[in-house]
């Protein structure tokens, strides 16, 4: 039975300066069953090893040591689907050992100076692995949920595939089916309703406020000018949230605080003292160790080993020494918390609400990217619990004690560069657009023929085995279908692109998410239908797996 | 089979009215949408049934030029504001081959809503499709960007020249002067008709990419027209100007750039037509699109390129050719050099700078002095 929704508790802050530190978890459905290795896997498997279990220890030593904490995690649906999924688990697995037998090689067989760090290395993978065995029984999810009842964190989540949510205003039901899809796999996997939802990219439009009241959301992140330019601007800039028209609640991000982590020159996380993110071991082995170590050298997959430390602008790197990066991560806390609150701040224009910090970041900022951001997130939480006039509180808390709050229409932004839609919607992604609208009405056309078979089917997880009836496979295919089409509108795939990250990868990824999509539509209007090939997809793209036909009703 | 050459006209009567509201969202099998980039630019992209549009053919009669639309953009004050307030801002002729461009406006922000339709000969606009309204995102307020986007004459002469254009037209947005009174460009309809051989954009391109003398690092464009296979072509040349900007893709010392910038080129070829600019023939993508990304060598020809008038090629050498989208577009990495821009381009806050001109297919680039020339007979 399904727990009723559940509010967080709303007890009353020690003082009028609130800290809303919300992480934002994310990976897009990265899953590629069909391959042993691949580089997207990588991903999830790093994310999962230096953020999301580090996350959990930092949880529990603050539990043990009863160090209040309030703390809001967003998790999207694409990512729950994931760390449930026991396949990925296996493959974590042989990725841990991989790096684990390469460590230990290093350990006896590297130079001596990089003995000792990979010795560490080696003996960290152990530990990651044991506590997610152990501690976590394979679920880090239920160890989340269980910190999650104790009120130590709330969660929140996103729409159903991170879709950029201002690529799809004008009416067509995408981000109406994108927001419910997503609550509904939130509640599938937690049984919760989270009061706050996390904007994909920070993605906003006037308008947007009304479906989330719709689907029962009471609050939302902007970037910060989409507070500070709303109609009317409030007087105390993000200081305080801004209730929209329908009473949903609009906290911007708090610059100056936010670019003490986030600047590219000046942020915690490029201190010299930190180990270097770009530079992997598995880069300085020669193909024969590889090979000899974990039976391939091709492709070099990220191994998580990275034995130096920033050091500075150039190639030449010193080798990391954890005690240091530590301590240096516990300064950094001491310094975020001295900042935090300037005296200076204007809050003529909303004296009776709590002044707040609203602090949004990526998750996997604390770990995977910014190493010692677990050591960082802890030592905050320690430091605030001593400090009497910064209270943390969760995102509904942050809502209900900012009744108060000013009015006004929050402006068009995102969090992107230049703080507009352009990193989503440019020249080098806008291909993708027609062709995912051509689809959608593609698919719309087929819902609508098949409407009477869909409203009477009510599918959870794709299902795998063949079903010898034409209508249920016909009915799979139509869902699969709605699958795929969700899956291409996710705003990972266009960000790589124009970050020019991995543009190949992610063009090719669109393009085959296009290709299985053409397909299944082709089958389904032609009635050629092929249970292998439904199959495939289904294990192809298996996320959003709460997804139903029901999520597209009325809505595209 | 061909489609029936009198189809049921009751059953999607063509609005006659130029008002906003008239036109369908979703007329069967046709759509038009928008999408914002940023305060200035829109994505647009639409399909037009076939059985559609020779429905709207019909109740047109013979468009003012067969095979062009016209994309007309509206501005809004407010959310809910009632399209029957909305304020056309931009009108930009599109070639029947497109199925989506990115219209560059003239004041940014706000909220948007779009229409698509044909020009009869009299001048009157038949909206055919309708798109949703859209909010344009809003840039971070910085002190880099406190203006809006300056009128760009060449967009206005462009618009100018198209036969028998909405009144509204005839006047530049914004200020409220008639065209005419323009002292840049005193005559700028079609009887400014260039005195020499009609430019092929696409060789103007190259020029600008490729520049003739070598550069010691200070340069400037000028019109003086020179022999390029046989047409006149514009040239770079060295001067001794201090207003030239270093755009290159050299790095000193493993110093980032301290300005970046790629001229693109972009058209939509006609089935089987191919496209060259800068010696690469484009290749059509999924859309039809061929899209030419080029490093700008040259800051200066680049930016000359896109501020040169356009102005009607009087039906030949172009009037076959699809229409182009020229960018440039890039970042001030070193704000020291923010002041040393070119006027007229902006930079916003993340010291992005974009510029863009649309040339129909029956215009073309044209020096300068034949402009001037033209000015000072016609004074």
């Amino acid at each position: 039975m399904k727990a009723p929704c559940s509010k967080s508790p709303s007890a009353r802050p020690d003082s009028d300066r609130l800290l809303v530190l919300l992480l934002h978890a994310h990976l897009p459905d990265c899953r590629r069953p069909d391959l042993s290795r691949s580089l997207e896997e990588t991903w999830f498997f790093q994310a999962l090893g230096e953020s999301y279990l580090p996350l959990i220890r930092v949880l529990d030593r603050l539990r043990d040591d009863g160090i209040p904490v309030r703390l809001t995690l967003s998790l999207s649906p694409t990512l729950l689907d994931q760390l449930r999924d026991p396949g990925l688990a296996q493959r974590w697995q042989v990725w841990l050992s991989d790096s684990r037998k390469i460590a230990l090689h290093d350990a006896e067989s590297a130079p001596a100076s990089l003995r000792p760090i990979a010795a560490w290395h080696a003996a960290a993978l152990s530990e990651i692995d044991r506590f997610r065995e152990e501690r976590c029984l394979g679920d880090p999810l239920a160890a989340l949920l269980e910190h999650a009842h104790q009120g130590r964190i709330e969660l929140a989540t996103t729409c159903a595939t991170h879709a950029f949510l201002p690529a799809h205003q004008g009416g067509s039901g995408v981000a109406e089916t994108q927001i419910r899809t997503g609550l509904a796999s939130f509640r599938r996997h937690t049984e919760r309703c989270p009061e706050f939802f996390w904007l994909p990219e920070c993605g906003y439009y006037p308008g947007l406020e009304e479906i989330l009241a719709r689907a029962g959301i009471r609050g939302f992140g902007l970037e910060s000018h989409g507070i500070t330019q709303a109609s009317p601007a409030p007087a105390a800039g993000t200081r305080v949230p801004v209730r929209c028209p329908n009473g949903v609640m609009a906290f911007g991000r708090d610059t100056e605080a936010s670019r003490l982590v986030w600047s590219a020159e000046h942020g915690y996380p490029g201190h010299p003292d930190y180990r270097e993110f770009h530079r992997d071991r598995i880069h300085g082995l020669p193909r024969e160790a590889l090979r000899t170590l974990i039976g391939t050298a091709d492709p070099r997959l990220p191994s998580g080993l990275k034995y130096w430390r920033i050091t500075g602008p150039t190639d030449q790197k010193d080798l990391y020494n954890p005690a240091t990066a530590e301590t240096r991560a516990h300064q950094h806390a001491a310094d975020f918390v001295e900042k935090l609150f300037p005296e200076d701040t204007n809050r003529s224009g909303a004296p009776s609400t709590p002044e707040i910090c609203f602090l949004p970041f990526d998750a996997e900022l604390f770990g995977h990217w910014w190493f010692e951001g677990p050591v960082w997130l802890e030592s905050l939480f320690r430091r605030l619990a001593e400090n009497s006039q910064i209270s943390p509180v969760t995102a509904s808390q942050a809502i209900r004690h900012c009744s108060a709050a000013p009015s006004g229409l929050p402006a068009p932004s995102s969090w992107g560069a230049g703080g507009d839609y352009s990193h989503w919607i440019n020249r080098e992604t806008d291909w993708l657009y027609p062709q995912l609208h051509d689809a959608e009405l593609r698919f719309r056309d087929l819902l609508n023929r098949f409407n009477t078979e869909a409203a009477s089917h009510h599918s959870g997880a794709p299902k795998t085995t063949k079903n010898p009836s034409p209508d249920g496979l016909r009915q799979r295919a139509l869902l699969q279908a709605g699958r795929t089409l969700l899956l291409l509108q996710a705003s990972d795939w266009p960000f790589m692109i124009t970050s020019g990250t991995v543009p190949d990868l992610a063009t090719a990824h669109l393009q085959s998410l296009f290709s299985r999509l053409e397909r299944l539509c082709d089958d389904l209007e032609k009635s050629t239908l092929s249970p292998d090939f439904v199959g495939a997809c289904e294990r192809a793209d298996a996320s959003p797996a709460a997804l139903t036909l029901d999520c597209f009703k009325n809505h595209l | 089979m061909s489609a029936p050459h009198h189809p049921d006209r009751t059953a999607h009567p063509l609005p006659r009215l130029t008002e906003v509201e008239s036109a369908p969202v979703n007329p069967p099998g046709s759509y038009l949408r928008i999408l914002p980039m940023d305060p200035h630019r829109l994505f647009v992209y639409w399909k037009l049934s076939d059985s559609f549009t020779r429905e709207a053919h019909l109740t047109v009669g013979r468009p003012a030029v067969p095979d062009r639309l016209l994309l007309r953009i509206f501005q809004l004050d407010g959310l809910n504001s009632g399209l029957s307030r909305a304020r056309i801002t931009e009108t930009v002729p599109i070639n029947r081959n497109r199925r989506e461009t990115r219209v560059h406006l003239s004041h940014p922000g706000g909220y948007v809503v779009a229409t698509l339709g044909l020009q009869d000969r009299q001048g009157r606009f038949y909206p055919l499709v309708r798109s949703a309204r859209a909010a344009l995102p809003e840039a971070p307020a910085s002190p880099e960007s406190p203006t809006p986007r300056r009128i760009d004459e060449t967009a206005v002469l462009q618009r100018a020249s198209l036969t028998g254009l909405p009144p509204e037209l005839l006047r530049l947005p914004g200020d409220g002067h008639a065209i005419r009174n323009n002292q840049l460009h005193p005559e700028p309809h079609a009887a400014v008709i260039p005195q020499t051989p009609m430019l092929d954009e696409r060789n103007v391109v190259e020029s600008a990419l490729n520049p003739r003398t070598p550069r010691p690092g200070l340069e400037l464009e000028t019109d003086s027209p020179q022999t390029e296979r046989g047409r006149p072509a514009f040239a770079t040349v060295t001067a001794p100007s201090s207003h030239s900007l270093a755009a290159g893709s050299a790095y000193e010392g493993g110093a980032p750039l301290a300005l970046h910038a790629v001229l693109v080129a972009e058209a939509f070829p006609v089935r089987g037509e191919r496209l060259t600019v800068a010696g690469i023939e484009g290749k059509p993508d999924r859309n039809g699109r061929c899209r030419w990304t080029l490093p700008c060598e040259d800051f200066n020809a680049a930016w000359n390129l896109l501020k040169k008038p356009a102005a009607p090629a009087n039906g030949v050498a172009l009037g076959s050719e699809p229409r182009f989208i020229l960018e440039l577009e890039g970042i001030v990495r070193d704000k020291t050099y923010l002041a040393r821009l070119p006027r007229g381009l902006e930079v916003d806050a993340a010291n992005r700078f974009r510029a863009a001109r649309h040339l129909p297919s029956d215009h073309a680039l044209v020096p300068a002095w034949s402009l001037r020339r033209k000015t000072s007979s016609a004074a």
